[in-house]
């Protein structure tokens, strides 16, 4: 239950960030050198959860 | 902002991901250079959820996405530090060859490996038991829904001695900077074992600096809820379900007092001993314990050697009668 709420918080909050509707769950990519490849190239930070 | 989430030890870099690696959730806020921006997550001894609020997080992520200046384009690599052990990937610890090839390797298991290689090294000390201490270690609690906010400061703490007050908001512990729980915790879990750390803080839109005290084994904290303590040794060979309050009652112990049921497998050392399933583990003869099960295990684990003999009391049918266990040793 815990889990599902953070995801779905975190959904939220990343749409209000990123201000995109579809659903970000989608977007969680699943390794740091993935997503510091995306950020360097957007320069946006990185949110990356261990769980 | 960018999201990943990682479900796997396997191939993490322990230079760049250090955390409490007992929780079950953690996060790390990062600029696009690689630079750790801060840290979301953390708990207590009693309460899991108690700091994954979403108003925490909110604060925690819009510092992180404030602090972030990096343009796009800019060259990536932050200097990582060494490892105190040197080993950079869990699966290079010995101990994880115990798994199947590709396993997934869980948070914990980091703890697990690391005091395993100290062990096999001699270099293992009680002192790294204690990690990630809570803020209530010097005397000061934080709002769950703004985690930088002090809410109150125990008289006569460290705390309260370097001038930390309610309503106070951190900004820096030492150079960390402060957003978050886990941004505490963290500062606190690379502070030295003794002497002093300096806190910076805002009162009434003025900047304060003070250096709090670290007094001897301040590091200290309940240990029982984490998944690691389980590795240390010697195993107490005896765990179970808490009798409830009314349980206890009908049989005449104190509510506060150690009982537990023995579970289905009762390990080599207890059944040697002659402990069996179902039997009502009442902890050590002579010693008044008041605790539950699992801080039990962590009171075995701290107080005596791998080869030492303790005698448990216990029920069984109403009966009370002692075993003499002799607390096992790991090999390696």
């Amino acid at each position: 239950m815990r889990t599902k709420l953070m995801w779905s918080a975190l959904s939220f909050l990343c749409i209000a960030a990123c201000g995109h509707a579809d659903d970000p769950r989608e977007r969680w990519l699943d390794s740091f050198d993935t997503a510091r490849a995306e950020a360097q190239k957007s320069g946006k930070p990185i949110f990356l959860v261990f769980r | 902002m960018v999201l990943a989430r990682i479900v796997n030890m396997r191939g993490v870099d322990l230079r760049r991901f250090e955390f409490d690696y007992d929780l079950t959730w953690a996060g790390f806020f990062f600029a696009s250079d690689g630079t750790i921006l801060g840290r979301f997550g953390g708990r207590d001894g009693p309460s899991p959820d108690k700091y994954l609020t979403l108003p925490g997080l909110k604060h925690a992520m819009k510092s992180a996405i404030d602090r972030n200046g990096r343009p796009a384009g800019k060259p990536m690599e932050t200097a990582l530090s060494e490892t105190a052990d040197k080993i950079r990937h869990v699966e290079d610890y010995p101990a994880s060859r115990r798994l199947k090839a590709n396993a997934c390797i869980h948070c914990h298991q980091v703890y697990d490996f690391r005091r395993d290689y100290a062990r096999s090294k001699n270099t293992f000390t009680r002192e790294q038991i204690w990690v990630y201490p809570l803020p209530e270690n010097l005397g000061f609690s934080i709002d769950p829904n703004q985690q930088n906010r002090i809410t109150s400061v125990k008289a006569d703490s460290p705390a309260a001695k370097a001038g930390l007050k309610a309503a106070d908001e951190l900004i820096f512990i030492d150079r960390e900077h402060i957003a978050s729980f886990a941004d505490i915790q963290h500062a606190l879990h690379v502070a030295p074992n003794e002497g002093s750390i300096r806190f910076t803080w805002m009162r009434n839109g003025k900047r304060n600096e003070a250096e709090v005290d670290l007094p001897a084994r301040w590091r200290e904290t309940d240990i029982s809820w984490r998944e690691s303590m389980w590795n240390l040794e010697p195993s107490a060979s005896v765990y179970g379900k808490d009798l409830t309050e009314a349980e206890k009652k009908s049989l005449g112990l104190k509510a506060t007092q150690v009982a537990f049921r023995q579970g289905d497998y009762v390990p080599p050392a207890a059944a040697s001993a002659g402990i069996r399933k179902g039997d009502i583990i009442l902890g050590i003869k002579g010693k008044e314990l008041e605790m539950n099960m699992l801080q039990f295990n962590v009171y075995v684990r701290l107080n005596y050697k791998p080869g030492e003999k303790v005698v448990y009391e216990f029920l069984r049918g109403g009966k009370r009668q002692e075993a003499a266990v002799t607390l096992p040793k790991k090999t390696f």
